[in-house]
Parts: C-alpha cells; structure tokens; sequence
C-alpha cells in the first residue's frame, strides 16, 4: 500500500446525533477506525461511549449522521457482515446452566455450520483464552477472571474480523488483565481490529494504537497516546516533600506565591506535607523550584518529577467534577 | 434454530427455579389436594354404620323386625348366633344393601352403657310393642354427623338408616291393618317374603349420562392443571428475554448473530412448548396413577390436551415476553399473578372457587371463554365428563385459537430489530 491509498477503514461515523427526549446523546459524533488497530474509546460515564457502540452495532436507532463497517451499513438482515463482528460486553454474556464448553459451542454455531470447522474453532477460543482445565464448568463455579475469559471466547471463538470489548477486564485480579490484554493483543496481530473502551487509562495506553476521548457525545480529543499527552497543557508534574512548610503557614504562602510567578508553573498546591506543582515542558522545572526552596532555607524530603499521564489528560479534558 | 432449541431445552431442564414450580410444585399440590379430597366421591358412597341392635323379648316377637334387621346387618351371622329368640320363620335373606354393622345387645340398658363408653357404636336400633324400629342416636354422634366435613360419611349412613326404619315402619303399619283385616294372609310365608323384599327394595336405580363415573374431586384436579400450564408461561417467557438485546446483555450479543431473529425464536417456542407439554404430562401422569383420578380412559386425548395447553401456555409466554419496557423480574410477575389469579376463576382453590368458575360460566360465558385457565381446565374436563368429543374439540379450538392471537400480537413486538433505548 502506497502512501497516496487511503487507510482501509473498519469503522466510520460521520455526523452521528442520537436523541433521547430532549437529551443529545451523541452530538455529531465522527469516529473512524482504521483496519487492524486497536482503538481505544475513552469517556466519563454517560460520555456516550456504548450508546455510540449500540448504534454501530446496529442495535440502536439513531436521529442523524451515517454508520460504516467495513465500507458496509450494518443493517439487521447484513448477516454476511454480521458473521465479521464480535462483541465481548461488559456483562458476562453467557448461560448459567451450560457448561463452558457449551456455551462456546453454542455461541460459535451461531456463526459457523460445519460442525467440524466448529469443533476446531472451539477448541482453539477455549485454548487462546486458558480454559481447557474448565470446560466441564457452569460459570457459576469459575472466578471472576476466568468468566471474563469465558465471556471474551464467546466473542471471538468465530474469529471476528472486528471485535468491541466493552470493559473487558471489569473486576478481574492482575494476572487475569495480564493474560486478556495479551490475548487482545494477539488477536490484533492475527488481523483483527479491536475497538476497545475502559476505564483503566493505563491499559488503554498498553494496548490502543489510537485513542478517541468522548465527552458529551461529541469527540473532545484523538490521536495516539503520546500525542494526546503532547497536545495538553500539563507536561510534567513535580511533587516534593516538605512538611516544614506545614509548621510555617507565613512561609507557605511566600513560597506558593513564588513558586507560581515562574513563568513555566501552571498549578501550585501544598497538601499533606506534598508540594504539587503542574508545569509545562521543560528541561530545568525542577532545579528551577527546587532553587526557591532552597534559598528559602526549606528541606525537602522525597522528590519526584513525572510528564503526564493519559488520566492527567484525561482528566484536563474531562474535568475532574463527579459523573453519574 | 436447532442448536437454539437445544440450548432452551437445557437451559430450561436445568433451572432448579423453573423445575421445581413446573414439576414439583403441581405434583405437591395434586397430593395435597388427593389428602383433603380423597373422602369427597367416598361420602356419596354408603358404608355400613356400627349400631346396636337391641334383641329384647319385642325384637324376638316380631320375625318380620328380625328378617328386616338381619337384611341391612352386613354381620347376620354374629347377629342370629347372639338372639335368643327363635329361629327365624323367615329363612331367605333378601339380597339388599348392607346399612348396619349390628352389635347385639339383650337389653336397652345394655345398648346405652355401650353408648357411654364411646366404643364407636354411633346408635342403637331399638323394637316397640308393635314391632316398628327406632334409631337412637349418641350425642356424640349428633355432633359428629352435623360436624365437620369428614363426618358427612356418618351423616349421610344414619340419614339412610333412619329412612329405611321409616319405610319399615311405615309397610309394618300398612300390613297390621291387612292382618287385622286378613289375618290368613299373615300366615302365608310368600306373603312375608314379598313384604321384606319390598321393604328392602331401593326406590331409586343410578343411571349414568356418561361413558365413565365422574368423580367430583377431578374438577379440583384438572383446575390444578390450568394453573400448572400457566405457570410453565415462565419457561417462554425467561427464553424470549434472553434473546432480546434490550432486556439482557446475552440478549444483545444473540441479536449480534447472524442468525435471523425468526429462528431463534422458533427453537425458544419449540423448545418451551415441549419442557411445558413434559411437565403437564408429568402432572397428569402423576394425577392418573399415583392419585387415581380418571381421564376416563381417555388417556391419549389426556396426552393431546396437555400438548394444547402447552401450546397456549407457551404462547401466551412468548407474548409476556415480547411486552415492551418491563423488566425481566416484572414479566415473570406478570404471568405468576396470571397464572394465580386466572386460576381461581378456573375453581383451583376449593368448594367456593368452584362455585364461582360455575357462577362465571353460567352467567358470564364469555369471560369464561376468555379465561385460558378455565379453558385448560375444561380440556381435561371435557375428556371425562362428555361421552361426545365435540365439547373437547370445541375447547381445543378456542385455545389454540387463542396461542394463535397470542403468537400474531408476539410477532408484532418482537419484529422490532433496533431500539430506541437499550
């Protein structure tokens, strides 16, 4: 592919409103998912992001805009595009009373007639997601992690060229979320496109290759992670130890005040013996507040200087105010 | 649609919820009513009651009181081995109804201390001087027989005695006044044989309407299984939820299939109709043999009915099912209060319920018509209570008329592929 082919799209939003009432859900909504990515859909609850994913999923009624997958409209009756599509939703979406391997079984015979290609099929989702030791098992009696590997071998077992994990790894110990984001990964790289939404900004960053922030049904912010951190203002913040200055309330209020004249501080705050300063990018922050401090006589303890985070700029973006 | 049909079948046989009021449930109350029915048929019948009969010198007196006695005794050889009269002129025992279970005593005194010790001789039959018969009666037993359903056994034994020592009486009178008149006649043999065989006689004959002996505990029973074919709705109804994006998150990811919504749920349907149509046969089967309550050997037709009502019940869950914005929990209510309230218009609880199906279907027969209980009801009681099985087909018609209309309002709202909310 040259570099004058445009990208071949898995996903296209254009313009999409959905209405509940007099409630915008979505508000011209563009979102464009490129084949074989990992995308990555992040907002604060009620941001708009699964009601975005039921309407490309053909699931939900929508005022305005077009919905694209694979070049296609993903009608009811599109069976064929259908059979392309996996969705892991953020509920387990299995049967109690199958066992494990049942309730894989069924899933893929929803997609696939031959019962030979089946079997196969089964075997290789119950073998990609760790659960040969459990096929006997009602969900009932699997952990948390393992229903959520459960849930996840039901949406792919018929090898999906696009899979949506909705919050995959919801409630799962560590070594669970491990094994699901390099499942997720490997299933990238045998050529599906993922579109992926959470909460947890730090699996997004691991895995997206691009990342869509959705605010009020509108897009507020999309690019890679690293770009998303580039486009904020906040490029590094400096924390520092000092609990003299909790004993000398005079002294505080003098050394916030100089610390917020330098040119390159956003944001000062002394709280719990922690000085917090958000500053732009720059090569001498800290020598430069350390020297304040210094020439103010005042020891400092345990120092530390990070650049943002995706949760730092989701949270710029998004505001830290409670959601529902 | 196969492997949809399936996964229903065993996601039904194996929800302990679902299996308990669908199968166990019905079969426990069908034993609890075979307890509190049981005596209902048997009160009509007529056993013989404990009496005692006094054979004092006005009993030996009269050989007509002695042969009439030794008639209704079902224990005459106790009853001549004890007199000590003389041997009866009278040998022929007529063949007639047995109403005594006769305890002989010499004397009233006698009868009276047995009385009062209570050893459950309800009565004592005592002569006069002219030979007509009385019955005495305990106050124990005067309570018992007015009492408590249970008793009606007893009430309805001493009602007969007591109009048979009336016929008695009233023949014994008729034949004084011949004797006087006649008195050759008295001494004729034939003459007596006559009277006791027509003092013994029934005045009344049974004569069936029907092909089978209807027992009155069976409405009772096939009330029960309205309701139990109303309670297995819950079967169609947890299927359809589970396959509906907007009532599950399985739901969703099934509408995600590319298996068109039609044939998934025609393998819910088939699948819920036949978990319903087994736990109806169960319960019919449980009914029939272990309860004894006929189908008056209609037994295939009893097997077509359950698949009938079946077919409704399923039906009806598919359309509680398919109701827009409720919530799983509020459906399954919905047909619960259904299945309750329906029921007892249909007379599943007790003699009152009963009174009120019949007051509906005589006053109101369309609501009874409309009533899928009451017509499941009068699937099974059609079988038993008509020779003719034009009342059965009538009835399965209106029900299968009705799953029809349930079906067709079901298609409607379950045609609906994207929604507004989810």
């Amino acid at each position: 592919m040259d570099a004058t082919t445009p990208t071949p799209m898995a996903v296209t939003v254009q313009h999409l409103v959905k209405r509940y009432g007099t409630h915008i859900a979505l508000n011209d909504l563009d979102l464009h998912v490129n084949k074989r990515e990992i995308f990555g859909l992040l907002g604060p609850n009620g941001s708009g992001k699964t009601t975005a994913i039921n309407c490309i999923l053909g699931l939900l009624s929508y005022d305005s805009g077009s919905i694209h997958v694979f070049g296609q409209e993903l009608t009811p009756a599109n069976y064929a595009l259908k059979r392309r599509i996996g969705v892991v939703p953020q509920d387990v979406a299995v049967f109690n009373e199958l066992t494990v391997l049942e309730n894989i079984r069924y899933f893929c015979s929803l997609y696939i007639n031959d019962r030979k290609q089946r079997n196969q099929l089964v075997d290789e989702a119950i073998a990609f997601v760790g659960l040969d030791d459990y096929r006997k098992f009602r969900p009932k009696a699997l952990s948390g992690g393992l229903l959520r590997r459960l849930n996840i071998a039901c949406g792919i077992v018929h090898r999906p060229d696009l899979i949506f994990f909705d919050e995959p790894t919801v409630a799962v110990d560590p070594q669970s979320r491990n094994a699901i984001l390099d499942g997720i990964q490997e299933l990238n790289r045998q050529g599906a496109t993922i579109i992926y939404t959470s909460h947890y900004m730090e699996e997004v960053e691991q895995l997206c290759n691009r990342i869509e922030i959705i605010d009020h049904g509108t897009c507020i912010a999309l690019g890679t992670a690293e770009a998303l951190k580039n486009s904020v203002q906040a490029g590094e913040r400096i924390v520092i130890e000092a609990p003299a200055l909790a004993e000398h309330p005079d002294l505080q209020t003098s050394v916030l005040q100089r610390l917020r004249a330098l040119p390159f501080v956003i944001e000062v705050q002394y709280a719990n013996t922690e000085l917090t300063v958000e500053a732009q990018r720059g090569e001498h922050n800290l020598v430069d507040v350390l020297s304040v401090l210094h020439n103010d006589g005042i020891p400092v303890g345990h120092v530390s200087a990070r650049p943002p985070t995706l949760n730092d700029v989701f949270l710029e973006l998004t505001g830290t105010e409670l959601r529902d | 649609m196969w492997q949809t049909f399936l996964i229903t079948m065993k996601t039904n046989l194996r929800e302990k919820s679902a299996l308990f009021w669908l199968f166990v449930f019905p079969i426990a109350l069908a034993t609890m009513f075979n307890g509190m029915f049981a005596n209902l048929g048997e009160a009509y019948d007529i056993h013989p009651q404990p009496i005692a009969v006094v054979q004092d010198r006005a009993y030996c007196a009269n050989p007509f009181t002695q042969t009439f006695i030794t008639a209704i005794s079902r224990n005459t050889q106790q009853l001549e081995s004890s007199s000590a009269c003389a041997p009866n002129t009278v040998q022929q025992r007529p063949q007639t109804q047995t109403l005594i279970d006769a305890h002989p005593v010499a004397t009233t005194h006698e009868a009276i201390d047995l009385l009062k010790h209570d050893d459950g001789i309800l009565g004592y039959i005592q002569t006069n001087t002219k030979g007509e018969l009385s019955l005495t009666i305990s106050a124990s037993t005067a309570i018992k027989a007015e009492g408590i359903q249970d008793a009606s056994d007893v009430h309805t034994g001493l009602s007969i005695i007591n109009t048979a020592l009336a016929s008695f009486n009233q023949i014994l009178q008729g034949v004084t006044a011949v004797g006087q008149q006649n008195p050759q006649l008295l001494a004729n043999p034939q003459f007596h044989e006559q009277l006791i065989k027509r003092a013994t006689a029934s005045v009344t004959h049974e004569v069936t309407l029907t092909n089978f002996k209807p027992e009155e505990a069976a409405r009772f029973f096939y009330a029960l299984l309205g309701m139990a074919a109303l309670m297995s709705m819950s079967f169609a109804i947890n299927a359809v939820a589970l396959c509906q994006a907007n009532l599950s998150a399985l739901g969703l990811r099934r509408s995600m299939s590319p298996q068109p919504k039609y044939r998934q749920l025609c393998g819910i349907f088939l699948a819920s109709w036949l978990c319903c149509s087994i736990a109806l046969i169960v319960s019919v089967a449980y009914i029939r043999f272990v309860c004894h309550v006929s189908v008056g050997g209609r037994e295939g037709l009893a097997v077509i009915s359950c698949i009938a009502a079946a077919f409704l019940a399923t039906a009806m869950g598919i359309l509680i099912g398919a109701l827009p914005n409720l919530s799983l929990n509020v459906k399954t209510g919905i047909g619960t209060m259904l299945a309750c309230i329906l029921s007892l218009f249909s007379g599943l609880y007790g003699q009152f319920a009963m009174e009120l199906s019949d007051q509906i279907k005589r006053n109101a027969p369309l609501l009874a018509t409309l009533n899928p209980a009451q017509q499941i009801t009068d699937l099974f009681y059609d079988i038993l209570f008509y020779d003719s099985v034009m009342p059965f087909l009538r009835t399965i018609s209106i029900v299968v008329g009705m799953a029809v209309i349930c079906i067709a309002g079901a298609s409607l709202m379950l045609r609906r592929h994207r929604y507004a909310h989810l």
